[in-house]
């Protein structure tokens, strides 16, 4: 038998080799995934490094950014431009500041239109895949984060947590080509399933080719399952292709967030089906005769 | 012993550098237009294995490669560990049988295994019926990745040489310290 495994040993290696994926291979839809404990363990030796490596990276930016682009101004020009310097720096730090405001209160503003529980979350990662496009934020399941939970940001949906670990999530954005999020088109209440499509867009799916659909209609999350708000912006339709055959037509969508700025995010922890935020989007004459005016731009 | 220490050091080193490639693919490359420039090192270290290791040893330590990037992706379960393994099963056929080693071919190696690498992931997607939104992407991607792993693939692996030579897991390495040794022995 040890004399047949030493003669056959490089097959066994290579059944082995190709056996081991092919076992591990998720067949069934993308459902949360949680970590397992080898995968912890995984993470608690490999994210540091990441985190390290983030802050040396805006180290070095903010160091050249705020330092070496001024010091040869300042070797010219002496003491004046010295202040200068300080004064600029400063300026640029009050702006940033100004910017993280406006950012923090926008999300805040969001947060009470929609009644929604929330947890902030930073952005620390994106995929390092090029075909998926999830990203990790830097709030975990120390900060009541789960699995499903919706992720948004003041311009609308962001995406959903896939899975958590201790201190960080990973979020499956809407531009991942494994997503889909319940939509419907706001004007004609036409509704179908939003997925990726590619680093800038997304997809309407399933929605009938007699659907009264046009490019510039917005988007909204249709609140089934339970996991996002009704009525939060999910993107905005910019071309439509209809075949004269065939029962569904091609509708692409450009989303409402800008996902090469996404800095900080909320994690909706809890969705209120308060009707307040109906009356944001919503025109229906049952839910509210006035639309009021809401915090993201259609 | 510093022999032995060096290359019990190897395996170790070359996981830090997998991590450091994927903490920087996924930090510095967070960019649309990035994207089209971000090389996938894993393909380039899997490749490495396949040429430069035993069978058994390279792999496992493509399984764990793979294995580090399903962790940081949000891909299907498996998907990489079959993808990595096939383009590491497959490279090592090809090099076995059709040898060819010089600059150009490094080149060619590069962005055939670009090419190929992203197609069997299309490939492997279409299998689990989830292809329908990648096509385009597929393909969008296909010509700057070849050129930008064509490009890399012969700096990539003048690091990945060096470092092997550092940790004495290229015999090359070993005998020449053997001999300094012994021409040092032969001084006193």
């Amino acid at each position: 038998m040890l004399k047949l495994m030493k003669q056959y040993r490089f097959y066994l290696i290579l059944l082995l080799f190709l056996l081991i994926p092919l076992l591990s291979i998720d067949t069934t839809n993308r459902s949360p995934r949680d970590y397992r404990f080898y995968d912890r363990i995984a993470l608690a030796i490999t994210t540091p490094f990441e985190i390290a490596i983030h802050w040396t990276l805006d180290t070095v930016v903010g160091f050249y950014e705020n330092y070496i682009s001024l010091w040869k101004t300042r070797k010219e020009n002496g003491e004046l431009i010295d202040e200068n310097r300080k004064l600029v720096n400063t300026i640029l730090n009050l702006r940033e500041l100004e910017q993280e405001n406006l950012r923090f209160r926008n999300l805040l503003q969001f947060k009470e239109t929609f009644k929604v529980d929330t947890v902030v979350a930073r952005m620390i990662a994106k995929d390092v895949s090029t075909d998926f496009r999830t990203i990790r934020i830097n709030r975990g399941k120390s900060s009541g984060i789960a699995p499903n939970m919706a992720v948004v940001n003041a311009e609308g949906v962001v995406g959903r947590v896939l899975r958590v670990n201790e201190e960080t999530s990973d979020v499956v954005t809407i531009l991942d080509p494994l997503s889909a999020i319940d939509a419907y088109i706001l004007r004609s209440r036409v509704r179908g399933i939003v997925e990726g499509l590619s680093d800038t867009l997304c997809q309407l799916k399933f929605a009938l080719r007699v659907d009264d659909i046009l490019p510039g209609d917005l988007l909204l999350s249709s609140g089934l399952g339970g996991n996002f708000p009704k009525g939060v912006p999910v993107g905005t339709v910019i071309k439509v292709t209809r075949k004269s055959y065939g029962i569904t037509q091609k509708v692409e969508v450009r989303p409402s967030v800008d996902f090469s700025k996404v800095e900080e995010v909320m994690v909706v922890t809890r969705a209120d089906a308060a009707p307040a935020h109906m009356q944001l989007f919503d025109p229906a004459p049952e839910a509210s005769p006035a639309p009021a005016k809401g915090p993201a731009k259609p | 012993m510093k022999i032995g220490i060096l290359k019990i050091l190897n395996i170790p080193g070359l996981m830090l550098i997998a991590l450091i490639s994927l903490a920087l693919q996924g930090t510095l490359f967070n960019n649309v237009s990035l994207a089209f420039f971000q090389p996938d090192v894993i393909l380039f270290l899997v490749l490495w294995l396949a040429m430069k290791r035993t069978f058994a040893e390279g792999g496992v330590l493509t399984l764990l490669l793979a294995y580090l990037v399903e962790l940081k992706s949000g891909v299907p379960q498996g998907l990489f560990l079959t993808h990595y393994m096939m383009i590491y099963v497959g490279t090592r056929f090809l090099y076995r049988n059709f040898r060819v080693w010089n600059r150009r071919s490094l080149i060619l190696i590069g962005v055939g295994a670009a090419v190929i690498s992203r197609l069997n992931i299309l490939f492997l997607m279409y299998l689990l019926n989830k292809s329908d939104n990648l096509w385009f992407h597929t393909l969008q991607l296909l010509a700057p990745t070849a050129i930008i792993h064509g490009i890399l693939i012969p700096f990539v692996f003048r690091f990945l040489h060096r470092f092997d030579f550092l940790t004495f897991k290229n015999p090359e390495a070993e005998h020449r310290y053997e001999r300094d040794f012994h021409l040092d022995e032969e001084m006193i």
